[in-house]
């Protein structure tokens, strides 16, 4: 009786902890891309699976892939989707889902900047169902993170206080039960039922892009988690195509020893696995147009014309590999 | 790796908890001992546990050698001890100063820093000097020993033990008591609160400010207050986290703080802030150099060509001078921390010798030295002393804190919101929540520079209103909190 | 002893010498002031004051230093 007493209040304090967290991730916590997509890749089985970043999100259409190569495809790509998220995006697809060959896009800037955002890696964890995999990405992630992001995934969202009704209804609609893309057509820009990200060619953001100095030396990290990739892809006997989309003229020629560093890096870490490696930024494409007016900003996310343009090509040159 | 602010360092203290109250009471201090090292290994890395080991070695070997009377024990060991600091904390610093001054061409190579190498070193430099001058009898065993000198919680960043008190709690068996649970934990909590309100806050707008490419570095003054409130949260507040952590499993460990901003005094400040490092300087250091033969006759030159009152405090002034020389280098391998050592120094030196004087004048004057007011403008002189200070604590060059103190002196009205003007709401934001939590502190402080005991306040209302407590200071955290995925402590670095 | 008090008082006046039994423990001598006023007592004494007699309970009442002085002179 006594050390019921005692854990009481404990208990009670636990019990309230969970609740308001629960009712804070409800009401802060928006409905992203991730959350589809770790759907899609745990309950269906696609012979080619891309993954990456923001880049390969509006850049590659599967549809078009697929009609070209005759596979199906899925576009799991997303933005902060670092090299340990794709390992453990792949790591639970495998468990029941395994997909048949891994497009796998490579932003140099995702290697260089060693500042994971540890609060978009707690949505990719919190979306995936239970699993031995969803423990060991929690663990990886978890344990040298703020033990306020781990316990309360709500304080990524905190300031976002006028989100709260809508994230509240669209948790309530039929698209939060089914997995829809709906919520995510802003009228700019849309996300299909393949995964692709379609940006209306109206959209144009003038900001230069933010590359840091490129220094592998720093990001030892994020070089370790992508051999992580390509080793378990090789375990699991998947092949991979590694892919860096085409950027802006403009961008390449500001940045030209930036974009020859990483294109050596991905170059030597491709020929180390017996990976083949396709770059269509460091020296561009003769068969694609790269004048600013395809991209909706600097960086490279590409207009959706232009994107269907660049999954042509790209299945062409897959279709010889 | 395995911060305080971790989820892992969380997890990490819950298992050592649950299984040293488990365990019989023989056994709590091997327990101790194991996750002490498995703390090291984990947060510092494989390879620096051997600098652990080795200072933990060296230093056991010393005690049973200096206890035994052999003479020799004391300087080789503390050569041994004080020289793998040196060599791995000051060898770059001494190659770049010889390159300068002699044109040589010496290479400076990457040294990494063992954690907590600053304050494992003058924790077992102390026992060694407290076994030779029989405080306390040497420790014949190796690993009763090697708990006191890696007890994880302090290991980081302090406060720097000493054998013969912290010996008395270290190695008894403890039972569970709810009380002391309860008061470890609202200590590490008020740690946090520090640490995420104001700290990590105040960071931003030190960095920004202090940067040496900064555009901003004509806004010294209020950069030193911010780095005020930013330094003494974060190490005030890694402090608490500390004592809070060996109080749960029943250990006390030395205060290291003691409300540093009422001080009246560079002296009285000193101890108050960061005291262990000064009862430390005071014991080993400042005591025995002054009582020393050279400095014994170096007063009596003083006495012969200063007068007596000058003659009997220069030793003391010298010696003060040279300890915080001391103090100023254990910050850095740095001119600028040599300099904010050596200001400190001669402070409190010049205000001895003139202690005399001071006390003709303020008679002459009319001033009551012991009313509320001279008490208040000795606080507020204190401050402005200390926070001057902070330009070299913080600069990275002595070229830097002095071009800042001149431009200071020319500093125009600003707006909070320079450090992010993209997002100026939450600028003001954080800014009210740095205020807001000083004025918090400020609160508590007054009430414990009055002795009174506020945990114990806290524990006395009724076991619903703590829950509630508990739960709303929690989602503060959360909601009002500073967060980055390092919530790394300043301390830690030493 | 007479000649105690006078220096205890020329180093630091706020003190009462007869009374006090806590001058170390209670702060009334500070650090820089214990030390002057060791400075002055091996001068004056011609004594060797050393770290091991350094604790409070040689300097917490004028009594005791002098019972410390009486020692130290055997």
């Amino acid at each position: 009786m006594r050390i019921f007493k005692r854990l009481c209040p404990a208990a009670v304090f636990l019990i309230l902890f969970v609740l308001i967290n629960f009712l804070l991730n409800d009401a802060l916590i928006p409905y992203q891309y991730p959350r589809v997509k770790i759907h899609t890749i745990e309950t269906q089985t696609f012979d080619d699976l891309v993954v990456g970043t923001s880049h390969s999100f509006s850049a590659i259409n599967p549809e078009i892939l697929s009609s070209s190569t005759g596979r199906s495809c899925y576009n799991a790509s997303v933005g902060s989707q670092f090299p340990r998220d794709t390992l453990y995006l792949l790591m639970d697809a495998c468990r029941s889902h395994r997909p048949g060959r891994i497009i796998l896009e490579y932003d140099p800037a995702y290697l260089v900047d060693a500042d994971r955002a540890f609060v978009n890696e707690r949505y990719f964890v919190q979306c995936m169902a239970p699993s031995f995999v969803k423990l060991k990405y929690f663990t990886d992630c978890a344990l040298d993170s703020d033990f306020r992001v781990a316990l309360m995934p709500w304080i990524g969202h905190r300031g976002e206080l006028n989100g709260i009704r809508r994230n509240l209804q669209i948790k309530k609609s039929d698209a939060w039960k089914k997995y829809g893309i709906e919520p995510f057509d802003d009228g700019r820009q849309r996300m299909t039922q393949q995964g692709q990200m379609r940006i209306a060619s109206s959209e144009f953001n003038p900001a230069p892009p933010d590359l840091n100095q490129f220094s592998p030396d720093e990001i030892q990290d994020n070089l370790d988690d992508l051999n992580r990739v390509l080793r378990f892809c090789n375990r699991e006997g998947i092949p991979v195509v590694i892919v860096t989309t085409p950027i802006p003229a403009e961008t390449r020629d500001a940045h030209t020893d930036y974009y020859e560093a990483a294109h050596k890096l991905m170059e030597d870490i491709a020929a180390s696995h017996d990976i083949t490696f396709l770059d269509y930024a460091w020296k561009g494409d003769s068969r694609l147009d790269d004048a600013t007016e395809n991209y909706s900003d600097l960086e490279g996310h590409m207009h959706e014309e232009a994107a269907d343009r660049f999954s042509a090509v790209l299945a062409a040159d897959l279709n010889t590999l | 790796m395995l911060s305080f602010v971790s989820l892992g360092f969380i997890l990490f203290f819950l298992l050592c908890f649950a299984g040293y109250y488990l365990l019989p009471g023989k056994m709590q201090w091997i327990w101790l001992l194991a996750f002490s090292w498995l703390y090291y290994l984990l947060a510092a890395g494989p390879g620096l546990i051997i600098f652990l080991i080795y200072s933990t070695a060296v230093t056991w070997c010393g005690g049973l050698f200096a206890e035994r009377g052999f003479k020799a024990a004391v300087p080789v060991t503390l050569l041994l001890d004080f020289g793998m600091l040196a060599a791995l904390k000051y060898t770059n610093f001494l190659v770049l100063n010889l390159n300068t001054i002699f044109g040589t061409h010496l290479s400076i190579r990457t040294l990494f820093l063992p954690l907590g190498i600053s304050f494992y070193t003058f924790q077992t430099a102390g026992y060694l000097l407290d076994v030779t001058w029989k405080r306390c009898k040497a420790e014949r065993n190796f690993f009763r020993y090697a708990l006191f000198v890696s007890f994880f919680p302090q290991i980081m960043q302090g406060p720097i033990g000493r054998y013969d008190r912290l010996s008395s709690s270290l190695y008894t068996a403890h039972s569970f008591d709810v009380n002391r649970f309860q008061r470890g934990l609202i200590r590490i909590l008020w740690g946090f609160f520090k640490k995420m309100l104001i700290a990590d806050y105040a960071a931003q707008y030190v960095n920004t400010i202090f940067d040496p490419a900064s555009a901003f570095y004509a806004y010294g003054i209020f950069g030193v207050l911010m780095y005020s409130a930013e330094l003494y949260a974060d190490f005030s507040g890694g402090i608490d986290i500390v004592l809070g952590a060996a109080e749960i499993l029943g250990i006390t460990l030395d205060e290291n703080f003691r409300q540093p901003f009422f001080a009246t005094s560079i002296t009285d400040f000193w101890h108050r802030w960061h005291i262990t490092l000064g009862t430390w300087m005071k014991d080993y250091l400042f005591i025995p150099l002054t009582l020393s033969t050279w400095m014994g006759r170096f007063g009596k030159w003083c006495r012969k060509h200063l007068g007596k009152t000058t003659g009997r405090a220069m030793p003391v002034c010298v010696a003060n001078i040279i300890v915080f020389l001391v103090v100023g280098i254990w910050h850095g391998p740095a001119w600028h921390f040599i300099v904010y050592g050596l200001y400190n120094g001669l402070i409190i030196a010049v205000s001895g010798l003139l202690a005399k004087p001071y006390r003709t004048w303020k008679k002459a004057l009319h001033i009551n030295d012991k009313s509320n007011a001279f008490h208040l403008f000795q606080i507020i002189r204190t401050f402005i002393l200390v926070n001057i200070s902070w330009y070299f604590d913080c600069s990275e060059t002595l070229g830097q804190a002095f071009r800042m103190m001149r431009a200071s002196l020319h500093a125009p009205f600003f707006s909070v919101t320079f450090v992010n003007p993209e997002a100026p709401g939450q600028c003001l934001l954080h800014f009210a929540t740095i205020l807001s939590g000083c004025a918090v502190v400020f609160l508590i402080s007054i009430l414990r520079e009055r002795n009174i005991d506020v945990r114990g306040r806290i524990l006395s209302l009724p076991v619903s209103s703590r829950v509630v407590l508990l739960l709303m200071f929690v989602f503060i955290l959360g909601m009002l909190g500073c967060y980055n995925d390092f919530g790394g402590f300043i301390y830690a670095n030493f | 002893m007479e000649q105690l008090l006078e220096i205890l008082e020329d180093i630091q006046p706020d003190a009462d010498y007869e009374t006090c039994t806590t001058l170390i423990d209670d702060g009334f001598l500070s650090s820089f002031e214990l030390l002057s006023l060791v400075s002055e007592l091996e001068e004056t004494y011609e004594i060797r004051i050393t770290p091991v007699d350094l604790i409070p309970s040689n300097f917490n009442s004028a009594q005791a230093i002098y019972d410390l002085i009486q020692r130290l002179q055997k």
